[in-house]
C-alpha cells in the first residue's frame, strides 16, 4: 500500500468538499434553483476527484488497482472544469440569448464540452506507463497516438483557464462587497486548484499538489459557505 | 426563550453590534418593513426554541415583540406598550386566527389532496399578490366569504382584487388572464399569468409546518407588498437601468420574490424589460 501524506491530505480535501456538496445540495432540495444543482455538481465532483486519489494510495504502486484509479483520477478530471463552465457560462447564454455575445458564448461553451470529451477519451483510452524509473516519484503517463501527457493535460488546461477567466469576469463585474469577495474566493480556489493540477506534470513540485490542490478546494469551499446577510 | 431589546431609529438600525444576523419583518402598526439584527449570542438556532426581539421604532416610537423560530421567521408578534388598548385585541388577523379559519383549513379549501391544496393555494395566492383579476366561485356565499374574508386578511389593507361569485356569474369575470377558482369543485377554470412559483410553494408549505402559521404567512406577504411599494418608488424616479440583483437588496427581498415583484409591475404598466437588468453572473453567485 503506498498511502502517505499526500493521501492524507486529499482525504481530508475529500471531507471538507463531500461536507460542502450536502449544505449546497440541502439548499438546492429547497429552493429548487437549478443554478445550485449546477454548482453542487462542480463541488460533487470536486469530492469524487479527492476520494479516487485517496483510493489510488490503497495499492501498491504500478498494481492494476493503482493504474485504474490514477485512470478514473485523470479521466474524472475535465468533469469538474466542465461543471464549473455550466455554473458560470449557462447565466450569460440565457441573460445574452437572442444577442450576438450570447451566441458567442454558447458556441465557446460547445467548444469546451468538445475538448472535455476528446480529454476524457483519449485519457481512458491511452497508454498509461508508470514513471519512477525514470523520475523517481510516484508519477504515471498517459499517451495518446502521438501526443505526450503533457500535450493532453494542456489541451484539458483550456476549460480550466476558460473557467479562471470566466470567475475573473464574474469578480470584475459584481457591485456587492459580500458577493465580489465570495466570486473573488471562487476565484482564487480554482486558480490554486489549476495550478495544483499543472504541478502534476512537474516532477521536482509534484509533492505540492496535494498542497496546492486542497488548499485551493478549502478557499473554494470557504467562499461557498460564508453565510450571506440576510 | 432568549430576550433581546432592539432600538431603532427610522428607517434604520441605532443598535450597534459587532456580528450579527440580519432579518426583515413588517410591523402592523407602522406598516413597514423593520431590521432587526440580531446578535450571534442570541441565536435562535442555539436557544432551539423560540427568540422573542423588543424592538422599539418608528414615528412617533412604539414596541413591538417579535418572536421569531430557528429558520428567523416570525411566528408572532406583540406590541407591549399597547397589548392591552383596542388596537391589538381587535386585530383582524387575531381575531380570524382565533376565531376563523386556520391555515390548514383555508388552504384545504383548495384541494381534496394536501399537495394538490398548498399547489392550488400557491397559485391563487401569487395571483392575487400580482393584483391579477382573482375569482372564487362558491354558490354557498358563508363559505365563499368566508374564504375570501380570509384570503383579504392575508393582503391585509393593501388593495387585492378579489371577487366571490356564483357559478352562473361567471361572465362577471373580466380582465386579460384572470385567476378563476371553484371552490365547489376544488379547481381552477382559469390559472392567470403563466409564473414558476417553486419558492412560494417552499414558503407555504414550511410556514405550515410551525404553529401561529397565518400570522407568519400574512407577515411574509405584507414584507413583500411593503418591497414593491419600494420597487414603485425606485422604478419612478430612476432614469437609467438597474440590476435585478441590486433591486432586489434595495427593496429587502429575496431574488425569487423579485420575479413576481416585477410582474406585479408590468401589469401596472411599468416598463420593467428597459429599467430591470436581468444580472446573469450576480445570480450564479447567489444561488447558493
Amino acid at each position: 500500500m503506498a498511502f502517505g501524506i499526500v493521501h492524507i491530505i486529499y482525504a481530508m480535501n475529500a471531507a471538507v468538499m463531500t461536507l460542502t456538496f450536502v449544505i449546497i445540495f440541502k439548499k438546492y432540495l429547497t429552493e429548487k434553483n437549478k443554478l445550485t444543482l449546477i454548482f453542487s455538481l462542480v463541488i460533487l465532483t470536486y469530492a469524487v476527484i479527492c476520494t479516487i486519489f485517496v483510493g489510488r494510495g490503497l495499492f501498491d504502486a504500478n498494481t492494476a488497482g493503482s493504474m485504474l484509479f490514477q485512470r478514473l483520477y485523470v479521466v474524472t478530471m475535465p468533469i469538474i472544469g466542465i461543471s464549473l463552465a455550466t455554473f458560470i457560462f449557462y447565466p450569460i447564454i440565457i441573460q445574452r440569448g437572442g444577442f450576438k455575445d450570447g451566441g458567442a458564448v454558447t458556441l465557446l461553451y460547445t467548444i469546451l464540452w468538445a475538448v472535455a470529451f476528446t480529454t476524457m477519451f483519449m485519457l481512458g483510452t491511452g497508454e498509461m506507463t508508470y514513471q519512477y524509473s525514470e523520475l523517481a516519484v510516484d508519477l504515471y503517463s498517459i499517451t495518446w497516438g502521438g501526443l505526450s501527457y503533457s500535450q493532453i493535460l494542456s489541451i484539458m488546461l483550456v476549460i480550466g483557464t476558460t473557467d479562471i477567466i470566466g470567475l475573473a469576469i464574474m469578480v470584475y463585474l459584481e457591485s456587492d462587497p459580500f458577493f465580489k469577495t465570495r466570486a473573488l474566493l471562487l476565484f482564487v480556489g480554482w486558480l490554486m486548484s489549476v495550478v495544483g493540477v499543472v504541478l502534476v506534470i512537474i516532477p521536482g513540485l509534484l509533492i505540492l499538489n496535494p498542497v496546492v490542490f486542497g488548499l485551493g478546494g478549502y478557499i473554494m469551499a470557504y467562499g461557498i459557505l460564508r453565510n450571506p446577510p440576510q | 426563550m432568549e430576550f433581546l431589546e432592539i432600538h431603532h431609529n427610522e428607517g434604520d438600525i441605532a443598535m450597534s453590534v459587532a456580528k450579527s444576523q440580519e432579518i426583515f419583518v413588517f410591523c402592523d402598526i407602522y406598516k413597514k418593513n423593520i431590521l432587526l439584527k440580531i446578535p450571534e449570542k442570541g441565536d435562535a438556532k442555539r436557544v432551539g426554541g423560540l427568540l422573542a426581539i423588543l424592538s422599539i421604532h418608528g414615528n412617533p416610537k412604539h414596541e413591538s415583540l417579535f418572536y421569531l423560530d430557528a429558520n428567523y421567521r416570525v411566528r408572532g408578534c406583540e406590541y407591549p406598550a399597547i397589548i392591552e388598548s383596542e388596537t391589538i385585541s381587535t386585530h383582524p388577523a387575531r381575531l380570524l386566527a382565533k376565531k376563523g379559519l386556520t391555515l390548514e383549513q383555508l388552504v384545504s379549501c383548495f384541494g381534496n389532496k394536501s399537495k394538490t391544496a398548498v399547489s392550488n393555494f400557491t397559485k391563487f395566492i401569487v395571483q392575487t399578490l400580482i393584483r391579477n383579476n382573482s375569482y372564487l366561485i362558491e354558490s354557498d356565499l358563508i363559505n365563499g366569504d368566508t374564504v375570501r374574508d380570509h384570503i383579504e386578511l392575508l393582503f391585509s389593507e393593501q388593495g387585492i382584487s378579489l371577487t366571490l361569485i356564483r357559478r352562473e356569474e361567471e361572465d362577471k369575470v373580466t380582465g386579460i388572464y384572470p385567476t378563476v377558482f371553484d371552490l365547489e369543485s376544488k379547481k381552477f377554470l382559469t390559472e392567470g399569468v403563466n409564473l414558476k412559483i417553486p419558492y412560494f410553494e417552499n414558503l407555504v408549505k414550511d410556514i405550515m409546518k410551525e404553529k401561529d402559521n397565518f400570522y407568519s404567512l400574512q407577515n411574509e406577504l405584507s414584507k413583500m407588498i411593503y418591497s414593491y411599494t419600494k420597487l414603485k418608488e425606485i422604478l419612478s424616479t430612476t432614469s437609467s437601468s438597474i440590476k435585478d440583483t441590486e433591486l432586489a437588496r434595495d427593496i429587502s427581498i429575496d431574488l425569487p420574490v423579485l420575479t413576481i415583484l416585477t410582474k406585479m409591475a408590468e401589469n401596472e404598466g411599468i416598463d420593467i424589460k428597459t429599467k430591470v437588468e436581468f444580472n446573469g453572473i450576480g445570480r450564479a453567485l447567489r444561488s447558493f
